[in-house]
């Protein structure tokens, strides 16, 4: 049998550098390595004697995509650190937000990233033209979550309305009663999404592996915005003991950390929050997961792109239903550039949301004056990068023989995009030679 | 009247990658007639997908690699360009791939103009290299013109 060497140096489609080595000699595999060569970030180093009202600027920057996530776990350690009140109808504004940011990530996802594999096609130009209107309708929603972004954060990302105890202003009815009306819009939209979707999904390889899902989990909703920790294995985990479920060790081929709790690895993200809160779900979206018979617990870690799209769906209509509720209640007057009367104390706090590729963790000590004296932050691609070693070494035996190493590289490299890994931020110049 | 916008892209923690944004947002701060809108799109690029959409001509600013001096900076057009040696961007996308898309699915202005300024120091930090910054002033005097030209075509 002939040999095989996989070598792909930075997966395409996806945020930052991973690289997959594959050698197999006469049949035999001899090592599958999922590298990440991610460059150290020293944020919980940055935030150190900083004061508490700082933090979530601070590390909302940590990420371009779920800044809003990053700063609200930050947000949340630092109000338990101090005990600091948010009022409900600023948790539902934040919940608004979040919503916006999952709903943001996953278009881009499954829309822009995604897609291309299910059609043939290494990127997603070649769909303008194949899919015109499809490829709009994508555009459109990508559009709208910006815009609740907006409308929560002041901004579609790094937020600064977000602030400990609140928000520093807030939306007008007016605001959040056009949005309304743009998520009512949508709805048949993403319905045709959803539909075009299923008929490319024959193309998602079938493949299983056992593993653990953890998220969080909430007794009232479809848990994004705390709760505690949940896994499909069993067990329900008080947040503050966050440390017993993450378990961080260091491997050679990775400067990331990464976790393990139950196994030898688990898996977050929504394919996680779905497999421990599927009954949580809102009608429609539950209707979609049905229709690409998507039910818990699903062990195949492609389906997570398909959950990232079931996502969307309950995303916009619970924003229909907490934007409802904002308006039948009435949004509450407060000054310009509110900032909530707080007296700092000394305290430790953590912090955990759901951020688009899964559970994100934050936890600050602060002195009585309020001065960040030691942080920790734990984020979802780390927590997944295990499991999707764990993936290659049972699925690359399975496709010996089988595939081409071409497809066996394509292969390998969905599944890595299957997890929508966010490695690292990086710069973004362009290099040309005129003509 | 014809909507013109101006977009800056890079990041602003980046040294001089932040270039375009930090220009854009001294522009915003001068009054200009209305049909002149400035975006700071920072990292995410794909947002320029919902901006083209509505502008009739663009100038999009951007930290440009290009052989020639550090602070140095061309206007051009993406036709201009032969071929592009390395692109690194958010998931993988690239900015002159998004204006295709763009322009494939017909949204996208017909003129686009590019302004880009060749970077020196792209580590982490917000500071930028000394070149760029005594050139600003230049910069924006230069956009400003461009912006009358693309005003009153």
């Amino acid at each position: 049998m002939k040999d095989i060497n996989i070598d792909v140096k930075h997966v395409t489609r996806v945020e930052g550098h991973g690289n997959i080595i594959v050698d197999a000699k006469q049949g035999k595999l001899d090592e599958v390595l999922w590298e990440v060569s991610e460059a150290p970030r020293y944020f919980e180093a940055f935030v150190k004697d900083k004061p508490f009202t700082q933090l979530a600027q601070i590390t909302s920057r940590i990420c371009g995509i779920c800044s809003i996530g990053h700063a609200l776990t930050s947000l949340r350690a630092t109000e338990n650190a101090m005990d600091i009140e948010v009022s409900g109808q600023d948790e539902k504004l934040r919940k608004l937000a979040l919503h916006g940011e999952n709903m943001q990530s996953h278009v881009l996802h499954v829309g822009y990233l995604a897609l291309p594999d299910l059609v043939g096609q290494g990127s997603v130009i070649p769909l303008a033209s194949s899919h015109p209107e499809e490829l709009k309708k994508v555009i459109s929603l990508h559009k709208l979550a910006n815009e609740i972004s907006r409308v929560t954060c002041g901004r579609t990302t790094h937020p600064r309305r977000l602030i400990p105890g609140g928000f520093s202003k807030l939306p007008s009815p007016l605001e959040l009663e056009k949005l309304k009306t743009k998520l009512e819009e949508s709805v048949p939209v993403l319905k045709e999404v959803a539909s075009f979707v299923k008929e490319l999904s024959p193309a998602l390889p079938d493949f299983e592996r056992e593993t653990e899902f953890i998220s969080l989990t909430h007794d009232d909703e479809y848990a994004f915005y705390g709760g505690k920790i949940a896994s499909t294995d069993g067990g329900i985990t008080p947040v503050d003991d966050y440390l017993s479920v993450t378990n961080e060790y260091v491997v050679p081929q990775s400067t990331a950390k990464y976790t393990k709790n139950n196994r030898e690895s688990y898996m977050v993200g929504a394919l996680a929050r779905l497999n421990n809160n599927f009954d949580q779900l809102t009608p429609l979206a539950k209707e979609v997961a049905e229709d690409f018979d998507l039910s818990p617990v699903c062990h195949n870690p492609y389906m997570n792109t398909i959950a990232q799209l079931v996502e969307v769906v309950h995303s916009v209509e619970d924003s229909l239903q907490l934007i409802n509720e904002l308006l039948d209640k009435g949004i509450e007057e407060q000054g310009l550039n509110y900032q909530p009367d707080i007296e700092p104390k000394a305290g430790t706090g953590v912090g955990a949301v759901e951020v688009p590729r899964g559970i994100l963790f934050h936890e600050y000590t602060y002195d009585e004056e309020g001065r960040c004296t030691k942080a920790n932050c734990i984020i979802p691609t780390n927590q997944n990068h295990g499991n999707i070693q764990h993936d290659m070494e049972k699925l690359v035996p399975e496709m010996i023989g089988e595939k081409s190493e071409d497809e066996m590289e394509l292969t390998l490299e969905m599944l890595v995009r299957a997890y929508d890994p966010c490695i690292s931020c990086s710069t973004h110049y362009l290099d040309v030679e005129f003509r | 009247m014809n909507n013109i916008g101006v977009i800056g892209i890079g990041n602003l923690y980046r040294g001089d990658d932040g270039i375009g944004p930090k220009l854009v947002r001294k522009l915003d701060e001068k009054p200009f007639p209305s049909n002149i809108l400035f975006f700071d799109v920072g990292l995410k690029e794909m947002d320029i997908l919902h901006i083209l959409k509505d502008l009739d001509s663009v100038l999009i600013i951007d930290a440009v690699n290009f052989d020639g001096d550090i602070g140095e900076f061309r206007f051009f057009g993406i036709d201009e360009v032969d071929s592009i040696r390395e692109i690194t961007g958010s998931h993988g996308s690239n900015l002159f791939k998004i204006i295709e898309l763009a322009k494939e699915l017909d949204e996208a202005p017909d003129e686009i103009i590019m302004m880009g300024i060749k970077p020196g120091r792209m580590e982490l930090g917000d500071e930028m290299s000394d070149e760029i910054v005594e050139n600003i002033d230049l910069y924006l005097e230069k956009i400003e013109e461009k912006l009358d030209e693309m005003n009153f075509a």
